[in-house]
């Protein structure tokens, strides 16, 4: 097991596609918390607490990252020798799990990371009391790193599902974007428990979901997708 | 050492394999011959876990290949020559493999040199030209030092200079006593390093024999002119001899040229033309899988 993850790895390290995904994330979050600092008048101790906040493109990116892990294998026909390699599938699909995890935590802790060092210039240059390690901002940034991980967990289940790259990337990107807020308004008392709010719970927690509820919500969906997704790779012939 | 026994394999509506049952014993080095669409990677990918029989069994060792112990480090295979990532280098793909399949990364370096790529180990593969991907796909098959390596159609995409260096480097394997199942719809390519062969077609078992035994069951056929060719195949048939006719005044049949003599002059016929024609291994091979081998 621990050499599939460190044959992972090694996979992330040697193409571009996770260098592209990371220089694609770190600067979008690099932007818009400029934007916000610029653009806030007054930084009290909750308009601090809020900041952490600004880094939760890690999130989408962590979901992009877990679909990229898993359908690169299918996109590349490099399934063929991963499963010669190491024929009992299940434990492929672990250690790409554990990578998406892995990947998604460093994604969050990077876009926190640069939150940080950007608000903190910002505070002390314009003369402003530092609150942003108060219990409060720290926890959020745990809490937005937990999900990017359950995140990152979610899109190797996602694109074992769907097994096309385009179509597990379009069909993440088209259900976040237009399909979840469209069900939630139609039955507005499943809405708060679809998988985008609940990961938004993680680390803002709702009337319905506390951060814990948020938590166990998208690991019940990230388990989901796994379980299945692993199911199908494991029945499915490899072509 | 491999054992393929009542596989078949379908999909949707086709029987991709159809009740194939074949050995190959350790040690030798066994053609797998059949026309394009025979069923032959259909069957090598079933043997190697990659794709599940519908009915029977494809074992190594006795063993499905998932439940080898390790098995990169006893069965090497080399299937599509294009499953690489184009974005990640030759060296690199090979240590991602050796880091899963548990093979120190010092080997890596050992195998292109074995293939001959350590010049464009760290190129990209998009880079690479067909044969460079099946001599990196060869390189991959020998990571683990297997005793059996299964090639499906290694000689696609190689010049006839890669396709001797290929033979060479499948008899030197050989000697050092591993099992090798090669796969090809061309006999030629195999039929000088081959010590058995294979044959399916349309999904089913057609031949196995060895090769000289392939060669013995060559039939010859004589090619006859006279100008009453109708009637001598008439009489040849009576005797139970097999006539194809070829045009008005010939006709080839399935004999020696002396038993045609003799009918003809028992029978007051008159020949024009008497020529023996020994088919070649090749054409044995089309006989058998019924004409059908263009790609």
């Amino acid at each position: 097991m621990s050499a599939l993850f460190r044959s992972e790895f090694l996979k992330l390290r040697t193409t571009r596609t996770a260098v592209v995904l990371a220089s694609g994330l770190f600067a979008i979050t690099a932007v818009a918390v400029a934007a916000v600092l610029v653009f806030t008048a007054d930084f009290t101790v909750s308009d601090q607490a809020d900041l952490p906040a600004t880094a939760s493109f890690a999130l989408l990116f962590s979901i992009l990252f877990g679909i990229l892990v898993m359908t690169g294998e299918f996109r590349h026909g490099t399934a063929t020798p991963t499963f010669l390699a190491s024929p009992k599938r299940e434990q492929v699909l672990a250690a790409k799990t554990l990578a998406a995890v892995v990947g998604g935590m460093v994604l969050a802790l990077v876009s926190l990371a640069i939150v940080y060092v950007f608000s903190v210039a910002w505070l002390l240059a314009s003369g402003h009391e530092l609150h942003l390690f108060d219990p409060d901002p720290l926890r959020t940034s745990l809490a937005l790193t937990a999900a990017a991980a359950i995140w990152g967990a979610l899109g190797v289940g996602i694109g074992a599902v769907v097994r096309s790259q385009v179509g597990a990337i379009v069909g993440a990107l088209v259900w976040f974007l237009i399909v979840e807020g469209l069900v939630g308004v139609i039955w507005d008392d499943v809405g708060p428990y679809l998988p985008g709010a609940a990961i938004g719970a993680v680390f803002d927690a709702t009337d319905e979901l506390s951060s814990w509820g948020g938590a166990a919500v998208s690991t019940g969906y990230a388990l989901a997708f796994c379980l299945a997704g692993t199911l199908l790779v494991s029945r499915r012939d490899i072509t | 050492m491999i054992e393929v026994a009542g596989l078949s394999k379908r999909f949707g509506q086709t029987l991709a394999v159809d009740s194939l049952d074949f050995r190959v014993e350790a040690g030798t080095i066994t053609g797998f011959l059949g026309p394009n669409g025979a069923g032959k990677t259909t069957t090598l990918r079933v043997l190697l876990g990659l794709a599940h029989p519908s009915a029977g069994s494809a074992t190594i060792m006795g063993r499905r290949y998932r439940d080898l112990d390790q098995p990169a480090k006893r069965v090497g295979a080399v299937l599509e020559a294009s499953n690489v990532h184009p974005g990640r280098s030759g060296r690199n793909h090979l240590l991602v493999l050796a880091a899963a399949a548990d093979v120190p990364a010092s080997r890596v370096d050992e195998v292109l040199a074995l293939v001959e790529l350590a010049a464009v180990s760290r190129k990209r593969t998009k880079t690479y030209s067909l044969g460079m991907r099946q001599r990196l796909g060869l390189a991959a098959a020998l990571l683990g030092d297997p005793e059996v390596l299964i090639l499906d159609e290694p000689a696609n995409g190689l010049d006839p200079q890669g396709i001797r260096w290929l033979r060479d480097l499948l008899r030197a394997l050989a000697a050092e006593g591993r099992t090798v199942l090669v796969s090809s719809h061309v006999l030629a390519e195999v039929a000088q390093t081959v010590d058995e062969v294979v044959i399916i077609h349309r999904g089913r078992f057609v031949a196995h024999s060895t090769t000289a035994e392939l060669a013995a069951r060559a039939s010859s056929a004589v090619r006859v002119r006279s100008p009453e060719a109708q009637r001598l195949g008439e009489l040849l048939a009576a005797e139970r001899i097999a006539v194809t006719p070829i045009d008005a005044d010939s006709l080839s049949a399935s004999t020696t040229a002396a038993r045609i003599g003799e009918v003809a002059a028992a029978n007051g016929i008159v020949l024009y033309e008497l020529v023996t024609e020994v088919a070649t291994l090749e054409e044995t091979f089309l006989e058998l899988t019924g004409g059908e081998t263009v790609a």
